[in-house]
């Protein structure tokens, strides 16, 4: 195989990572593939207000319900934030995601074209729902708001 | 629900009063801000002359909500306070950008169980509406703020296209981050 065939199969060859830069409009633009491929750490997460009080461990309630806030080590950052609520209709008690994720980015084809803001969060929600977030997240809500026992 | 728009200098100075004493109660009392009040009454170096004021107010008279908008081509909270939330990016300078901040929609006569903070008002969509159509008015095509994260879940509920400058930072416990939010 030649060096220029190699050159040119490279070119076609599209990396699932780009370069991250923010656009006039405040938006990251990235490929479906380059927002997958990031990894993103827990920020911080909390109950909504009014449900602070609550005791979590232990507790019966009707409701709790919250928020997690996600984000990169890249410069500059991706953030990805999203609500979600407390589920026990399986018997079992998991977290699960509640309305559209916000971000700052937007996603784009290969040809670096926007596939707009409804196209985006349909694909934030996908990856959100595919990230194993639960566990880390009821592990932090169960230190912040679990009181200290002496 | 009335809601009127101007400058300092437009509005009745009984009413401007009345706004900074409703913020003192909002964001001083309520919500806990570190803010300076002398007499009851919120203001701060962006409460100017150019500075235009959003207020809604009830039969009565008395004030149940208010944004303030500023010009991004002039000194605003965002561009000197917490531009950090801006992900690296220099704050906007832009006719066409302007900035919502001290935006509260707390009914202080509805005794609301609500504990939504400075959005409990059921009037807070309809405050947010005027608002950016007041900011259209004024030339701007964008709004840039700075919000508690809690913001996004009303942006969205109202079918309104925003989305973050930046990842939100713990303010005083609580996450803040800058909002741009698009005046279609």
């Amino acid at each position: 195989m030649t060096t220029s065939t190699i050159t040119a199969l490279l070119r076609n060859v599209e990396f699932p990572y780009q370069d991250i830069s923010v656009s006039d409009d405040g938006y990251i633009r990235l490929t479906a593939d380059s927002i997958r491929s990031l990894i993103y750490i827990h920020l911080i997460s909390g109950l909504d207000e009014g449900v602070e009080n609550l005791q979590v461990e232990g507790a019966v309630t009707t409701h709790i319900s919250g928020y997690t806030e996600w984000v990169t080590q890249t410069v500059p950052v991706i953030t990805l934030g999203w609500d979600w609520f407390l589920d026990y209709s399986s018997g079992e008690q998991k977290l699960l995601r509640v309305g559209t994720p916000s971000s700052n980015v937007m996603s784009v084809d290969r040809n670096k074209q926007d596939l707009g803001y409804s196209a985006t969060l349909d694909l934030l929600c996908s990856f959100v729902d595919e990230m194993d977030w639960q566990l880390a997240v009821m592990d932090v809500i169960r230190k912040r708001y679990t009181p200290c026992q002496h | 629900m009335r809601v009127l728009y101007g400058t300092q200098g437009s509005l009745a100075p009984e009413c401007y009063a009345k706004l900074l004493n409703y913020r003192h109660q909002v964001f001083v009392e309520r919500l806990g801000w570190d803010l300076k009040s002398i007499d009851g009454l919120e203001q701060d170096q962006f409460d100017r002359t150019d500075t235009v004021y959003v207020i809604s107010r009830d039969e009565g008279g008395d004030v149940t909500g208010c944004g303030r908008l500023l010009p991004t081509t002039q000194p605003y909270l965002l561009g000197e306070i917490f531009p950090q939330l801006l992900n690296g990016q220099l704050p906007p300078a832009d006719p066409e950008v302007w900035e919502l901040s001290r935006f509260a929609a707390v009914d202080f006569n509805a005794h609301s169980t609500s504990a939504l903070g400075q959005f409990s008002s059921p009037l807070t969509a309809e405050l947010l509406k005027c608002s950016i159509r007041c900011a259209v008015e004024l030339g701007a095509k964008r709004l840039i703020t700075v919000s508690p994260i809690g913001i996004e879940r009303l942006l969205k509920r109202m079918g309104i296209h925003a989305h973050r400058a930046g990842p939100p930072m713990v303010v005083n416990g609580h996450p803040i981050f800058a909002c741009w939010i698009e005046c279609e």
